[in-house]
């Protein structure tokens, strides 16, 4: 068992509660042997940096105005020493987030790691992956180039069919049933402005949740000889640190090898034929154009709901074999049907 | 050397185990990408001419106001077009040093207090209108201010007069 070493620094130190704190979070236990898996959260968050700190490289040169908008991505990508790289990592980077949350999530479902003391976690989680999902979304608009232009247009028609609440939605996010700059403006408050805040406090409550609970052991079995071993923080964060190195390459790789294309400026009168949207929103686009709209959007809300209240619906503490099948078979079926909702709409 | 058996402590005379060896490696190594994108981001922030924005005023400094005595007047260049800056009993002005008729550039004759064209005699007067010669329109203007000692003229507002 690792004993916490204590620290020597006196209270008269100039950094005094500094010190001590570093200190002790360094040397907090957790368990020695967790699983890979557990990664994903680590690597999530490693992106959501990165996204943060190209974000605000990009707003340098960036003009959000319809006018200007394609001509300053134009400028940044052509002219700008590296602009073209920190705008492919910054799209690279959104696609591999909203990636490691998806699978971040999974790993929790199958682990129960949403159970008491970790519901906030999960809720929290949540909120996340639709934040992250929201920023990609509205991050996809500001180029203003005839993609962005034309993909942001076959969602709003994809919304236009939600009977009831399209216009509600419509006037609130795209400032009237059309495209035009008032999209653009929105998208991008949206974009810099509100979704950090509530990704922030989202963040900040998400890892004080996972602080305070802990990090889940992989051998609970009280028998194992592995179980309850631990090691210092400092030691897993090394670890972390290892992942995050080898992201950073990955990252660095795709975005110098695949940059993300920049199409001509938008014309609202030359559509682009057939224009998918981003691979996270083939399963959504496939449910809403092949089922009745009312119904799709109903069931989307419900699953939602479903998802959001996990933690209330599965309780137990220690769950029967019979429910560890339906627990595994639920989990199975979901992203079976999310892949094969999204090969639909891909090879449609 | 020491025989190696593949241990950690295994260490080479210059005492150096290959834990601490591969320690340093990657501390190398993250350090020195660190390096590498804080230079890119110094890159990335430092502004080039081909980036320097179109649009809004902005103003070129062209000399102070001592450098140009009244009467006379001093060509000086604004984004890549001769200007004549002129020193008058109105305060300065700045009229395009480009004729209107085959944009030669034209001369300033404190004497006779006129611009001279060298290629076909055309003349305007210290307003920019033209006295004779073959040019019809009068000289492009540019507004010029005085901030302080310094003379500086608006690059982007031009106007005829």
């Amino acid at each position: 068992m690792f004993q916490p070493a204590k620290s020597d620094r006196s209270s008269t130190s100039l950094f005094y509660p500094l010190g001590e704190i570093v200190w002790g979070t360094l040397h907090r236990a957790v368990p020695a042997r967790i699983s890979v898996g557990h990664a994903f959260g680590a690597l999530a968050l490693f992106l959501f940096a990165l996204q943060v700190a190209t974000g605000l490289l990009l707003m340098i040169y960036y003009r959000p105005s319809a006018e200007a908008a394609h001509y300053s991505i134009g400028i940044l990508t052509d002219e700008v020493r590296f602009g073209w790289l920190v705008r492919s990592v910054h799209a690279w980077s959104s696609d591999l987030l909203v990636l490691a949350a998806m699978l971040h999530m999974v790993r929790i479902y199958f682990a129960r790691a949403y159970l008491a003391p970790r519901r906030l976690s999960w809720a929290t989680g949540l909120v996340l992956l639709v934040v992250a999902v929201a920023f990609a979304f509205s991050g996809a608009l500001l180029p203003w180039d005839q993609y962005a232009y034309w993909s942001i247009d076959a969602a709003r028609e994809t919304i236009a069919r939600i009977p009831v609440v399209s216009s509600a939605l419509l006037n609130v996010f795209w400032g009237g049933w059309d495209i035009g700059e008032e999209v653009l403006l929105r998208f991008y408050a949206f974009h810099v402005g509100i979704l950090p805040m509530v990704a922030l406090a989202c963040l900040g409550i998400h890892l004080l949740t996972v602080w305070n609970a802990g990090l889940q052991e992989d051998w609970r079995e009280p028998g194992d000889p592995r179980a309850r071993t631990t090691r210092p923080l400092s030691d897993l964060l090394l670890d972390v640190l290892l992942v995050v190195v080898i992201a950073w390459g990955v990252v660095l790789s795709l975005a110098v090898v695949l940059p993300p294309t920049l199409l001509g400026p938008a014309d609202p009168l030359a559509p682009l034929p057939d224009v998918q949207p981003r691979w996270y929103f083939l399963p959504t686009r496939r449910l809403l154009r092949s089922l009745p709209p009312g119904l799709a959007a109903l069931a989307v809300a419900a699953l939602f709901v479903v998802v959001f209240a996990l933690p209330l619906v599965d309780r137990a503490e220690t769950e029967p074999a019979w429910r560890k099948v339906v627990h595994r078979a639920l989990g199975v079926l979901a992203i079976a049907a999310w892949v094969y909702l999204a090969a639909r709409q891909y090879y449609r | 050397m020491t025989v190696d058996g593949g241990g950690q402590g295994s260490t080479d005379v210059s005492g150096t185990s290959r834990r601490s060896f591969l320690g340093r490696v990657f501390a190398g190594t993250v350090i020195a990408g660190a390096g590498g994108v804080i230079a890119s981001i110094l890159a990335y922030l430092f502004p080039r001419e081909s980036v320097r924005s179109s649009l809004g005023p902005r103003r070129v400094r062209v000399g102070r106001a001592a450098d140009i005595p009244a009467g006379t007047g001093r060509l000086v260049l604004v984004d890549e077009e001769p200007v004549w800056i002129l020193n008058l009993a109105r305060g300065f002005v700045g009229v395009s040093a480009f004729c209107t008729h085959k944009s030669c550039v034209i001369k300033w004759e404190e004497s006779r207090r006129l611009f001279d064209c060298p290629c076909h005699d055309g003349r305007f007067d210290e307003r920019g209108n033209v006295v004779s010669g073959p040019p019809r329109r009068p000289l492009t203007h540019f507004r010029v201010a005085l901030v302080g000692d310094d003379i500086y003229v608006s690059a982007r507002e031009e106007r005829q007069v």
